[in-house]
């Protein structure tokens, strides 16, 4: 699979994008050449030799920040998506298994933390297991976990009814085996079509929380926190946004691309799923 | 004659699809073809109508309708005539019906624009049609409501709404159980019985095309390899694809449980057709294509 | 008796699928089960396969009394391959992600049994249902409707099942692979499997019964040898689907007689 992604020029194209991105979150904090905490001597000036990309409010190195930023911002979005998967899609594929009373139970929940007011939750959660990144990804991934649920459950409810996962059945086939053999590779590409969504959705939620301190404190520097400060600056540094937003879209586009791929290298079962209503819902 | 095909071929650039298909059809007439599938039988039919898919054409032949030549027609006409004077029923009748709107309406505003009906007196020819088909209480029903029997005699509805001379069914039958494919199959022989209307029956089944026809074309790989009379075709067939067909019936259909009243049916011809199967080993295209 | 069913009663919620059907087929035995779409002759193929639950009667399948048997007990008794089933639709009854071999060697591989011996049956029966094997790398959407099938049908074989429920096998095909299918099932019950052959068309099932036994709205209406059923049957129903079923001599006369066997259901039909 990976290497049959890896033949498409959209799969290339992707990987290497990704790979810098990982590169920058794993070099990014000793790449920065000035101490991203330490104000300097002017604030919200433009580039300059000393300061490449100018200065925040505080007089920082905004591209210091940035590179420092790298490694919180893709961690974050890394383990929402990591929680988000682990979270939903086990009991997605479950649901449709396990039974009626674990499938109700799965839905309310699903249903529930869609309708939860997602700011009182992320503070709710916090306020439990402290405030730290860890934590606060791991709400925002609690949240979004009702996407891959969905996506999931519905991916597998189609290849469950199919005619040759009963023939597998009454060939005496466990549950393991019917996921193993028929849903897995199904369910994979509208799987990844929401992973792709969901690290987008990532970045951005890791520079909301960072913007009301929850979380991130706000001297740590991520990108979305770079940008949420370039922003409420626009008057003074118009082009400041450009580049978070730069390296936030690239990400989530490169992401994007890879689910394309995916979804062209899948097979005929998987690309039936993906234009099917489940990844919209 | 209310439509005559001579000679007819048909191509999608330099490949032929159909290799000359020609039957006259007078008012009143059924003429059947049967067929595999991918055997051209519904691009005779589409060149018919003037709907051919895009690419192709009517490269050699004539088609007529009530005595005009139809390559002759301009767009307009053609759209003029399709629906009042000829008009077809095909397998899939739900896709041609619209979801969101009752049955009743469909049938109603085909009258509205074909015979620029006012609406009152388009409902009121509407539910007289649908009774006619042996629907009495549908009008208000929506597509979904209705059973696969149901809707293709609805589309039979719309069809004849404008009163075509000719009816074209497409493997109307096809996708139905028996027992409802008999059905349409008498409401069609009751509607040419009572109106006029000449049909033209196509179906891979020998017997749906038998029980209605009067002349039957057998068609192979776009070829017609064998034409005439009903009973010519079914009581003495000289081409044994005609008497492979035949065959497949003998052996796994009732027949042979039916007291037959045609004695040649029996015997020789059979046995001829059991022992030539060989050669035909391999014809195993289509369905999934 | 490789299948005998007893009072079987099926309900989804309201609806009463089967009310009360019994029928047994015996060993080397075919049977065909004919009725309308609706008429409950899925739901009976899939009750006896434990796919849909029994609310009342009994299924005894090869001396095994399925009906109470839970979810580990069917697997297990599954897993003998004593009874196996041929779907309607050949367009999705085999994976389209998985070649033609993984999906024929699928029942035996969930026996246990290794990939290069189930490999080397899965290329015999392919002989066996006249394909070459060519096919075995083939992914099903490179084949027709009539090589999917029996491919279907030869994944029913590789466990060498006692009984073989076939839905519909043959209405999705056009004639000529429809012949071969039916011909296929011929050899099937000449080399002593026993079959189950559900079809909404008599004329498909003659050729290859023995008994017949017709299925009316959840009911069994008329059972008996196929000879009889067809040339003395008994319920209107029955009466329709022989005048129905297409025959190669002109049946203009009959129309009449199906008219008033149609008017006589709807108005039976209407009453309860
Ligand atoms: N729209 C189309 N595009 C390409 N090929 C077509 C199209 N329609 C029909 N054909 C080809 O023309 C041949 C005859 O098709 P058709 O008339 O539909 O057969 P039948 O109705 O007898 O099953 C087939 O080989 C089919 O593949
Ligand atoms: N899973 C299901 N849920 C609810 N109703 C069903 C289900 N399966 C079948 N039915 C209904 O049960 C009746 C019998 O269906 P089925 O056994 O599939 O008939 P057949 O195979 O003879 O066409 C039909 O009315 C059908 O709509
Ligand atoms: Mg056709
Ligand atoms: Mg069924």
């Amino acid at each position: 699979m990976v290497l049959r992604v890896l033949r498409l020029p959209t799969g290339k194209i992707a990987f290497a994008i990704l790979l810098v991105i990982a590169a920058l979150a794993l070099f990014g904090p000793l790449l920065a050449f000035q101490d991203p905490l330490e104000g300097g001597a002017g604030i919200l000036a433009g580039p300059s030799g000393a300061h490449p990309l100018g200065t925040d409010y505080l007089g920082r190195d905004v591209l210091s920040r940035l590179l420092a930023g790298s490694r919180i911002s893709v961690l974050g979005a890394a383990q929402v998506t990591l929680v988000a998967m682990v979270v939903g899609v086990i009991p997605g594929i479950l649901s449709v298994y396990l039974g009626s009373v674990f499938e109700w139970l799965t839905l309310r929940l699903a249903d529930t933390l869609i309708a939860l007011p997602f700011l009182v939750f992320a503070v709710a959660v916090t306020a439990l297991l402290g405030n730290g990144i860890p934590q606060a990804m791991f709400t925002v991934g609690i949240m979004v976990s009702p996407l891959f649920y969905r996506v999931t459950r519905a991916a597998t409810l189609a290849v469950a009814r199919s005619p040759y996962v009963e023939a597998a059945i009454v060939s005496g086939a466990t549950i393991g085996w019917v996921v193993r053999k028929h849903v897995w590779v199904k369910v994979l590409p509208p799987i990844a079509v929401a992973l792709a969504h969901t690290a987008g959705v990532g970045f951005v939620v890791v520079s909301s929380l960072t913007f009301l301190g929850i979380g991130v404190q706000p001297p740590a520097p991520t990108w979305g926190g770079v940008l949420a400060a370039d922003l409420g600056y626009l008057s003074f540094r118009p082009w400041a946004p450009l580049l978070p937003t730069a390296l936030i879209m690239a990400t989530v586009w490169a992401c994007n691309l890879l689910a394309d791929a995916i979804r062209d290298v899948s097979g005929e079962g998987g690309k039936a799923l993906i234009t099917a209503k489940g990844v919209r819902a | 004659m209310s439509l005559q095909l001579t000679d007819v071929h048909i191509s999608a650039g330099d490949r032929e699809f159909v290799h000359g298909v020609s039957f006259d059809l007078p008012a009143g007439g059924v003429v059947g073809i049967v067929g595999e599938s991918g055997s051209g039988k519904t691009l005779t039919c589409r060149a018919a109508l003037g709907i051919l898919p895009p690419g192709f054409t009517v490269s050699s032949g004539t088609v007529s309708l009530g005595g005009r030549d139809t390559a002759t027609l301009s767009t307009r006409e053609w759209t003029a005539l399709r629906g009042s004077t000829i008009s077809a029923v095909f397998q899939d009748p739900a896709s041609y019906l619209n979801p969101s709107l009752t049955v009743g309406s469909q049938v109603a505003e085909v009258l509205q624009v074909k015979l620029r009906l006012r609406r009152r007196a388009a409902r009121d020819r509407a539910v007289e049609l649908l009774d006619s088909v042996r629907l009495p209480d549908v009008y208000r029903r929506y597509p979904h409501e209705l059973s696969g029997g149901m809707l293709q005699r609805a589309l039979i509805a719309t069809a004849i709404a404008a009163g075509p001379r000719v009816l074209i069914a497409d493997e109307a039958t096809t996708a139905l159980d028996v027992t409802v494919q008999s059905e349409i199959l008498d409401l069609l022989a009751d509607l040419r019985d009572s109106t006029g209307l000449a049909l033209v029956v196509v179906s891979h089944d020998l017997a749906v095309v038998a029980q209605l026809c009067d002349e039957v074309l057998v068609m192979r790989d776009g070829a017609v390899v064998e034409q005439g009379p009903v009973s010519d075709v079914l009581y003495a067939p000289r081409h044994e694809y005609t008497r492979l067909l035949i065959d497949e019936h003998e052996s796994y259909g009732l027949d042979r449980f039916l007291s037959l009243d045609g004695a040649a049916l029996e015997g020789a011809v059979l046995e001829g057709a059991v022992r030539e199967r060989a050669p035909l080993e391999g014809a195993d295209h289509g369905a999934a294509r | 008796m490789v299948l005998r069913v007893d009072g079987l009663e099926v309900r989804y919620g309201k609806l009463h699928a089967l009310r009360g059907a019994s029928l047994s087929v015996a060993p080397g035995e075919t049977v065909g089960v004919i009725g309308e779409t609706g008429s409950g002759k899925s739901t009976l193929a899939r009750a006896v396969l434990g796919l849909v639950p029994a609310s009342a009667g009994q299924i005894v399948v090869d001396g095994t009394d399925v009906t109470g048997l839970n979810t580990r007990q069917w697997r297990a008794f599954r897993r003998r391959g004593v009874v196996q089933y041929v779907f309607q639709d050949p367009l999705r009854s085999l994976d389209p992600d998985l070649t033609i071999a993984s999906s024929l060697t699928e029942p035996l591989r969930i026996q246990g049994v290794s990939f290069a011996e189930a490999a080397s049956r899965a290329r015999e029966l392919l002989k066996r249902v006249s394909l070459g094997p060519e096919l075995l790398d083939r992914l099903p959407g490179e084949l027709s409707g009539g090589q999917r099938q029996r491919v279907a049908v030869a994944r029913a074989l590789i466990v060498e099942p006692r009984l073989v429920l076939l839905d519909e096998p043959v209405s999705a095909l056009d004639s000529s692979n429809r012949v071969r299918v039916l011909e296929l099932l011929k050899q099937l019950r000449d080399a002593g499997t026993s079959l189950l052959f559900i079809s909404h068309d008599l004329g498909s099932v003659a050729g290859v019964a023995d008994r017949v036994a017709v299925l009316y709205r959840g009911e069994i209406v008329e059972q008996g040898p196929v000879r009889d059923v067809i040339s003395r049957p008994t319920h209107p129903y029955t009466k329709l689907l022989v005048g129905s079923a297409p025959t190669l001599r002109s049946a203009a006369a009959d129309r009449a007689a199906r008219a008033s066997l149609r008017a006589l259901l709807t108005s039976e039909g209407a009453v309860s």
